[in-house]
């Protein structure tokens, strides 16, 4: 993104290839995969350029190219069943073990009153450590959609245009003059899914510089950018990280 | 959007491609619409997939390169193994070809087929 694309532009392909590549397994694969479909849009453009089409057309039609997001993100859900393979067999063994732990419990039980709370102790322990993985899975959602949210406030700030798929109905973190790169940021017991590591977003005018917001489990560092004098107006320099 | 009667069509049609030399994805999108007077117009976000599906199956290999004006792209080289199937399904294609047109063209799938 070296060249001189407008700001919006720029953010429009950012939702597309987040989106394109929510399917894909590991944040490292996922970028890597964006990198390469901006590195192919970007192609595109240059090419529309060099025909002569005007610069925001040639970004929208380099997406329009990309085809329906939702194909692209059906087709990089791996429907390789070896990859589930592994799962299925854990799963498997762990019921197996399950019912034989079972029945063992059940002869314990009858057998040693102590020993058999034990045991019971032991598959509480469990199901309290399955509860508790299940909720930190659910808080790294939360965690997404809170970047999303940010996004789509960038979008209404730039007066970009909308994606309406990314707006959750609550309220969001305000945010600083410039460029905002929200920044994922694994807390305590709370890991993170597959969620965009790095997101681009615009600022709305009024708030401090160089501000950081912190939500549960994301930060975001605002940080001025260069952009258009005529849509966009001037940024003191950074304050800090 | 016509689409190749193997279910495998398209990932072959891209080793295809690529044993003729090392590519990015734009330029197989590019070629792909060449080759088939753009009857096959593939959108290019799912070339990528496609792509991607190979590699995880070796059959091709992909390594970032830097392009002209230091433009990285992902260039994609057909590896011995990926050789070695596109030829079986080259031969599959062949033969289910051949029966089609045995079915369609009414004769041993030999000639030209004419209508009206």
């Amino acid at each position: 993104m070296a060249e001189q694309d407008p700001w919006s532009q720029a953010l429009g392909w950012q939702a597309y290839l987040e989106e394109a590549t929510s399917a894909i397994r590991g944040n490292a694969a996922a970028r890597a995969v964006r990198e390469e479909l901006r590195a192919h849009l970007e192609e595109v453009r240059r090419h529309l350029l060099a025909d002569g089409v005007p610069a925001e057309e040639a970004a929208a039609r380099a997406l329009e190219q990309m085809g329906e997001v939702s194909a692209v993100v059906a087709a990089f859900a791996d429907p390789r069943g070896w990859r589930r393979a592994p799962g299925a067999a854990v799963g498997g063994a762990l019921l197996a073990l399950g019912r034989r732990v079972a029945r063992w419990w059940r002869r314990i039980w009858q057998r040693r009153y102590g020993v058999g709370l034990a045991a019971g102790a032991v598959a509480l322990l469990m199901v309290g450590v399955g509860t508790g993985t299940a909720l930190a899975w659910r808080q790294a959602s939360r965690a997404e959609a809170f970047a999303r949210l940010a996004l789509a406030e960038a979008h209404a700030a730039t007066a970009a245009p909308p994606v309406h798929q990314y707006l959750p109905p609550r309220p969001v973190v305000p945010f600083a003059p410039g460029m905002c790169i929200l920044q994922s940021e694994r807390t305590g017991a709370t890991p993170l899914r597959r969620v965009p590591q790095v997101v681009q977003a615009t600022a709305r005018p009024g708030a401090p510089a160089g501000a950081v917001v912190r939500g549960p489990v994301w930060q975001v560092n605002c940080m001025p950018t260069v952009r258009s004098p005529a849509t966009h107006p001037a940024v003191p320099a950074p304050t800090g990280k | 959007m016509p689409r190749p009667a193997s279910p495998d069509g398209y990932p072959t049609m891209c080793l295809a491609l690529l044993a003729e030399g090392p590519a990015h994805g734009y330029d197989l999108v590019a070629r792909l619409a060449e080759r088939t007077g753009a009857a096959m117009r593939l959108p290019a976000g799912l070339v990528y997939p496609i792509l991607h599906g190979l590699e995880g199956e070796a059959l091709v290999k992909a390594e970032w390169a830097e392009g002209e004006q230091g433009r990285r792209r992902r260039v994609y080289t057909l590896t011995e193994r990926g050789r070695h199937v596109l030829a079986e399904r080259t031969a599959q294609w062949e033969r289910h070809r051949r029966a089609v047109d045995r079915v369609l063209l009414g004769g041993w799938g030999v000639g030209v087929a004419t209508h009206g």
